[in-house]
């Protein structure tokens, strides 16, 4: 390959990353000024001075919001984790009859677009009393995230030889012995590729909080929304609050993403 | 892997024995699935009867729908959630192409470029949507200073009604694109060396060799991606309320120039409480995504087929 035709792929991916990025630099300026520096003359300029005001205000402002969506993120996390993780074992490793259909079905699920079943599912949590509380959004999410995560894990599982367990069968090992010696240490990637893709959806979700929880109760992304008031909107306090609401789920991304891709890209595609 | 547990054991085990794994195999599925039918199954049928009731009325009838088909703002949602389709799902699907044949190509700094362009879809579209409204912002944004910079006329963007939709539509294009790009980068990995390897052999140009062999052979990825887009851009809702609602703007944009059907479901439903008639255009929603689902779905098996 000629040198320039290599300097050019090089100059246009690199183009295609700056359009990318621009909105990354549109928000750290934009968040690190004074709100007198936000106009158009000034919108590309770096802040004169380093001002760390807007950010107080947005996290004053949305604290106790964040704390929801960590008490939300965590368990449901966790335990949609587990249920993928055991339907995934039950479905591909202790087929009965019917576990075909079952699966047909769970899958299924993955296409009902869920906002058809919002008015509905309202009114099913009213009569649980989980209206407007953060386990109802809990429920909400382990239970929608039953079907992706049950096809990622049992993706994970089928690079999992049968002659494995059945020779852990044959030495007296049971069905949850079985999942807990062999089934969890081999797929730690698959738990850490799910788990990142619950954590960030669960995270960065709307529909649900915005409709299953008011005022007090609400995630972090339904008050950045309604961070900006009925007036004017302060652009630099919301560009803080919106770093501060995508903090978390950039966070895991950068540190843990190179794995998460690469996790991806083995796991999902065998399907 | 098709064998059932009642074969694992090759026979050394008793049956009572199997029955028993069985059974736990059962339990284990039984929580789940009841939440499962409860959250997800029977709310679809309940949203199904609903929609056949009209508030304030007794009994069932055709009502809700009769009303929607008067309805013009749900002509105009329905309309653009098809433009949303159109303009948005063939671009992300040819941007993130050429990103992963570009990135396929280059040897240093893969990981690093693979990450930037999975960014946007990993980000919180509420944050994003945040950001590009201040881009957007038709006194201060940074669009038009560009503009501005180039002695081009300023742009109203989303405050236009002409201009609103596509503009959503760009920053649509934009999240999507990293999600066609990841998947698109497996489907290249999936296409064996060796073709490429006969192609050049016989002197094949490089503009020959991607119509001929890596077109064809990424047509299963393409149809994939075709479906799993065209069923997410039925469902825009959030970059919509973000960017064109809460303060100093309405929900749906301009004149409804941005609304979708969801976005209107939701107007319908939790803003003036019209919980029946919400019910009727879920149903709508719910038919329409079910319908290219199956249509899509069976061009994927034809094409498994030829």
């Amino acid at each position: 390959m000629s040198y320039v035709g290599k300097t050019i792929k090089y100059v246009i991916l690199a183009l295609f990353a700056i359009i990318f990025l621009m909105p990354v630099y549109v928000i750290i300026v934009t968040s690190l000024k004074p709100n007198s520096e936000v106009s158009l003359e000034q919108m590309w300029k770096l802040p004169t001075s380093i001002d760390f005001s807007a950010y107080a205000e947005a996290f004053t402002n949305l604290a106790p919001n964040f704390m929801n969506s960590i008490y939300l993120v965590i368990p449901a996390t966790l335990l949609s984790a587990l249920l993928g993780a055991m339907n995934g074992y039950v479905l591909s490793k202790w087929k009965f009859k019917g576990s075909d259909t079952l699966f047909t079905i769970i899958l299924f699920g993955m296409f009902i677009p869920y906002q058809s079943i919002l008015i509905p599912l309202i009114q099913f949590l009213r009569s649980i009393d989980l209206y407007n509380t953060i386990p109802g959004l809990i429920l909400v999410h382990v239970v929608y995230g039953i079907p992706i995560t049950t096809l990622m894990f049992r993706n994970f599982y089928a690079s999992i030889p049968d002659e494995m367990l059945e020779s852990a069968q044959i030495d007296g090992a049971n069905f949850l012995g079985i999942f807990r010696h062999i089934i969890v240490p081999l797929s730690i990637t698959g738990f850490v590729v799910v788990a990142i893709w619950q954590f960030t959806n669960i995270w960065n979700e709307f529909l649900f909080a915005v409709t299953v929880t008011t005022s007090a109760n609400q995630p972090i992304m339904v008050a950045l929304q309604n961070l900006s008031g009925s007036q004017i909107v302060q652009w630099n306090v919301q560009m803080a609050g919106a770093l501060i609401a995508a903090l978390p789920t950039l966070l895991v991304y950068i540190l843990l993403g190179k794995y998460f891709v690469r996790g991806l890209l083995a796991g999902s595609v065998k399907g | 892997m098709r064998q059932n547990g009642g074969q694992m054991g090759s026979g050394r085990l008793s049956m009572k024995m199997h029955t028993r794994q069985a059974m736990i195999a059962y339990l284990f599925l039984l929580i789940p699935l009841v939440f499962f039918l409860g959250i997800r199954i029977f709310p679809t049928i309940y949203a199904f009867f609903m929609s056949f009731s009209v508030q304030g009325e007794d009994g069932y009838s055709f009502g809700n729908y009769v009303r929607l088909f008067h309805d013009p703002v749900f002509w105009k949602s329905v309309l653009n959630t098809f433009l949303y389709l159109i303009i948005t799902v063939p671009l992300q699907l040819a941007f993130g192409l050429l990103i992963a044949l570009g990135i396929e190509r280059v040897h240093r700094f893969r990981w690093f470029y693979r990450i930037v362009f999975f960014l946007p879809y990993m980000t919180s579209i509420v944050a994003v949507s945040w950001v590009w409204r201040l881009m957007y912002d038709s006194n201060i944004g940074v669009l038009n200073q560009i503009l501005k910079t180039l002695h081009l006329p300023q742009q109203g963007w989303l405050s236009d009604p002409d201009q609103a939709l596509l503009s959503v539509s760009a920053m649509l294009i934009w999240q999507m694109t990293g999600f066609t790009m990841l998947i698109f980068l497996a489907g290249l990995q999936g296409i064996p060396r060796q073709y490429y390897e006969a192609a050049e052999i016989d002197g094949a140009s490089k503009w020959k060799t991607f119509w001929k062999i890596t077109f064809p052979l990424l047509n299963p990825t393409i149809l994939f991606l075709t479906v799993i887009g065209a069923i997410q851009s039925l469902q825009t809702f959030t970059q919509i309320v973000n960017l064109t609602g809460g303060s100093s703007g309405t929900i749906g944009g301009p004149l409804n120039s941005t609304s979708s059907i969801v976005v209107y479901m939701y107007k319908q439903g939790f803003r003036d409480f019209n919980m029946e008639y919400a019910s009727a255009i879920t149903v709508v929603l719910f038919i329409m995504i079910m319908l290219i689902t199956l249509i899509q779905l069976k061009l994927l098996n034809r094409n498994y087929d030829a």
